[in-house]
């Protein structure tokens, strides 16, 4: 259908009518960046691509569209959504502007760079070319300084390579989709000086489209196996062409296993949960490494620090046997999964994200340690000087904005317009720390390799004795997460802020680190209303008894009780320390007041007199009052505590109102 | 039990960052299981002694809406609740809250038109009408439960007038909505007779609790078509 549209529009472009396009064109960039600018979260809006460089061929011209989002946007703001929904509404009209999932990347964030983070290598090249136009807004200054690096160029080639794998095959089965990529190529290869491989690329016998007309070539079709394989193999010359200019530098990683068989690459074969799918057809071999970080920046944190990354060589054309492997994965259901792929000696990583399995390219220059890992070499490996300079350069720019973004959420979580009950995945919080801090060992000036969580552990003791004692606590709250109770269980409930004051210091590489006690201490006070349930107050007491974390006061509202209620007071006086207020009245919003004034302690936890406390209720609510001081209410779940004989009323209850029975 | 309500939207763009296009609903915790800091109680204006058997879902909507205080959930924060033991028991509760639901939702002051879709788990806000001068506040939550009444309504109806294409539509429109309906319940894994019962139970307590939060809210002068009871978030770190 979109075939069909484009082709009408780009032969009625060769007529008169081209003019009538021109105003379509005109008017649905000047209506996107209208309703774009409506929204309070962008700051600029800039355009590139070949429209804006006044050379459109309608129907087919790019119009690719930059969103800068202003500092008081976050990532964690929903402002991307909202934005992809006002993109969305105007591209139903305007289909030339391109579907949203492509141009996502193209959000810019200025409160990432704010922190320190460097911008997009593509937004970055852009800019540095100065190739943007102004539509609505200001540019900004200062994003990006200097001359075009290596690595910006070899991180667009990778670009160029995740995009033919990612597209649309039928979009791939286009000569037109093809003429693109290698267009961009020979820009790239000139742009970084290679002007002779230019001039061989362009008289390729293979990529004679390169000198036909758009419209011309837009009625071909083109076999996209071919055409990725010759592709990578360029961008390979390319990549290899920019290594070679440098001088080389041997790098030796040290390794912190205790043992020097711990680092030996291991070559047997794995067994990926997806492996059975690909049993009956011989095209992929299986093997595996121990798991190296990817690089030296902390971004590409997709394995674990433990265990092995299974490395699927593709023994077929790359181009198939890729998007064989994205449709076997992408039909499983989604899991942290990851791998790398093979292809050709390139090496890709295959991940399988919620709704779409990505595939990152990662080049033998940046990810020069991966290679040498593959090969079997874990400690030893050679990349160009000066690519390696710029990616510790880059990397320490990247550890001080994630040492900045752990200053900024210390003790405070930043209230956002949307969610109205705030949770985190503490699993991935630490896991992530951990991934960074062992990202930051593997670079200059430690260098070290390692391979499992604890010797990151023990190096982190070693180097910051005044973190050791968090950093123990840490350790065992981690391994407890994983059900793994060796090292003892952890009552640190304060780790949440420790880890954050422990990594802003340890990524800015202060010299010595300080960090709060893991334990910290809040009052609280345990606020019962009750009225006439002097059994059930009785269980409640019972239970507030085996806390883990004893209440520090049991503060009960008898609200006009005619029973046995302050009997059964008196008899868990000595356990507890219960003090009982009354309020004649029977009205519960007032009681609960009257608890919240008269409560001896900061924190009040409300419990009903007819539910029972599990045993670490309390310990639960301190550590959510400790992560952060906006934190005002913190709840939990509410189980279902089964009747005595099972009946459908105890049914509905499990089913619909309690989270578990 | 979840209920949901339209958080405040600003449409005067005073805050630029209150403004936005989409509203999600909103959860809050129960009072069985609720800690608050007594600063932040004080903050916000403490329990309102107006909000009977409500006052948690009001208390949660102002922190919800404050520009500094959270509401943070923490997953081993967990107690047991008994529950009511006798059907009797469970409607009178239902009816109970869904009476006094209303005052929360007319306590923000907002009048217009919000419209929610609530499939599974995910609360879609359809469409949504916001303006001082409109005298009330109508709030619909579209779920499976209403449309299979109102195709057995439409099947009655069209048995009565004889119109054998609308009762055909009707049964159509039937086939598709009831297993969407009873899918909560089928994913348990009990007898068949306890599902049927558990069906009925849920059904009752359903037009007990709708029925109840939609008079109950007319006399705070909202118009309210409730979220009919559906089971709760469950996904947890295991």
């Amino acid at each position: 259908m979109t075939w069909l549209l484009q082709a009408i529009v780009l032969l009625l472009s060769l007529t008169p009518l081209k003019s009538v396009f021109a105003r379509i064109y005109a008017l649905g960039v000047r209506r996107v960046v209208a309703a774009l600018a409506s929204h309070p979260a962008v700051s600029c809006i800039l355009g590139s691509g070949s429209y804006f460089e006044n050379r459109p061929t309608y129907g087919l011209s790019d119009v690719d569209l930059i969103i800068v989002l202003n500092e008081r946007m976050t990532r964690a703001d929903a402002s991307a959504r909202e934005i992809a929904y006002i993109y969305e509404r105007e591209q139903r009209i305007f289909q030339f502007l391109g579907r949203w999932p492509e141009k996502e990347a193209n959000l810019i964030y200025l409160s990432d760079i704010a922190a320190g983070f460097p911008p997009p290598e593509s937004f970055r090249m852009r800019y540095k070319q100065g190739t943007l136009v102004t539509l609505y807004g200001e540019m900004p200054h200062g994003i990006a300084r200097g001359a075009i690096t290596n690595s910006e160029v070899i991180s667009e080639i990778d670009t160029l390579l995740r995009f033919a794998l990612v597209a649309d095959p039928r979009y791939a089965e286009r000569q037109i989709f093809w003429k693109r990529i290698f267009t961009k190529l020979i820009a790239l290869a000139e742009l970084i000086d290679l002007r002779d491989f230019a001039d061989v690329m362009r008289k390729r016998l293979d990529l004679h489209f390169l000198r036909d007309s758009d419209t011309r070539v837009f009625f071909r079709k083109e076999d996209p196996a071919a055409m990725f394989s010759v592709q990578l193999q360029l961008s390979r010359q390319i990549i290899d062409a920019i290594g070679a200019r440098h001088p080389r530098q041997k790098v030796t990683l040290h390794p912190l296993a205790p043992n020097g068989a711990q680092t030996a690459p291991a070559r047997e074969s794995v067994a990926p949960a997806f492996r059975r799918e690909f049993a009956e057809r011989n095209e992929i071999s299986f093997t595996s490494i121990p798991s190296v970080p990817i690089g030296f920046a902390p971004r590409m944190l997709y394995f674990p620090i433990e265990g092995q990354i299974v490395v699927m060589d593709l023994l077929d054309s790359p181009y198939d046997g890729i998007l064989h492997l994205r449709k076997t994965i992408g039909r499983r259901p989604p899991s942290d999964e990851n791998a790398l792929v093979s292809a050709d000696g390139f090496l890709f990583i295959i991940s399988h994200q919620p709704t779409f399995v990505d595939l990152i390219p990662l080049d033998p220059q940046q990810f020069a340690n991966v290679y040498a890992a593959v090969a079997g070499n874990l400690t030893e490996f050679e990349a160009s000087a000066t690519i390696l300079a710029e990616q510790q350069a880059q990397a320490t720019a990247m550890f001080h904005a994630l040492a900045n973004l752990y200053r900024i959420n210390d003790q405070k979580v930043e209230k956002l317009p949307h969610p109205c009950i705030y949770r985190e995945d503490e699993g991935e919080v630490i896991e992530n720390a951990l991934r960074v801090l062992r990202a930051y060992a593997a670079g200059a000036p430690d260098w070290t390799l390692v391979l499992r969580t604890s010797d990151l552990f023990d190096h982190l003791r070693c180097k910051h004795p005044g973190g050791a004692e968090f950093l123990t606590e840490l350790q065992r709250y981690q391994r407890c997460m994983y059900g793994d109770f060796s090292l003892g269980h952890t009552e640190a409930n304060n780790l949440y802020h420790c880890l954050h004051q422990f990594m802003y210091q340890a990524l800015t590489g202060a010299a010595a680190i300080a960090v709060d006690p893991p334990h910290a201490h809040l009052g609280i006070t345990v606020g019962v209303i009750t009225r006439n349930r002097a059994g059930d107050l009785a269980e409640l007491l019972e239970s507030l008894t085996h806390q883990v974390r004893p209440p520090d006061e049991v503060l009960v509202v008898d609200n006009g009780s005619t029973d046995r209620t302050q009997e059964v007071l008196q008899q868990f006086g000595a356990r507890l320390p219960i003090r009982c207020k009354f309020l004649a009245r029977a009205d519960i919003p007032a009681a609960r007041n009257l608890v919240i004034e008269s409560a001896a302690h900061e924190i009040i936890s409300f419990i009903d007199d007819d539910c029972i406390s599990e045993p670490r209720w309390l310990a639960a609510v301190e550590r959510g009052f400790l992560r952060a001081q906006n934190i005002g209410v913190v709840g939990g779940w509410v189980h279902h505590q089964p009747a005595p004989q099972r009946s459908t009323v105890d049914n509905y209850y499990r089913a619909f109102h309690h989270t578990k029975s | 039990m979840i209920i949901e309500l339209p958080l405040f939207a600003d449409s005067s763009r005073r805050n630029p960052a209150g403004a936005r296009p989409i509203r999600m609903g909103f959860f809050h915790f129960s009072n069985n299981n609720l800690s608050i800091r007594r600063q932040c109680a004080r903050d916000i204006g403490m329990y309102d002694l107006n909000a009977t058997k409500s006052e948690d879902v009001d208390l949660c909507f102002r922190v919800a809406t404050s520009p500094t205080w959270i509401a943070w959930r923490e997953d081993d924060a967990v107690v047991r609740h008994k529950g009511r033991r006798t059907l009797w028991g469970l409607i009178t509760q239902m009816w109970g809250w869904g009476l006094y639901v209303g005052y929360p939702y007319a306590k923000t002051g907002i009048h217009g038109i919000f419209l929610y879709w609530l499939n599974g788990r995910d609360h879609t806000l359809v469409g949504r009408f916001e303006s001082g001068r409109f005298p009330v506040l109508v709030c619909a939550f579209a779920t499976d439960f209403y449309f299979v009444n109102a195709l057995m309504i439409l099947l009655i109806a069209a048995l009565c007038l004889g119109s054998w294409w609308l009762a055909v539509a009707a049964i159509v429109g039937l086939l598709w909505a009831t297993p969407r309906y009873l899918a909560d319940i089928g994913k348990m894994q009990m007898e068949r007779w306890a599902k049927v019962k558990l069906a009925i139970v849920h059904y009752a307590t359903n037009v007990a609790f709708t029925v109840a939060a939609f008079v109950g809210a007319l006399r705070h002068r909202v118009i309210l078509i409730p979220s009919s009871v559906f089971r709760p978030d469950i996904t947890r770190r295991s």
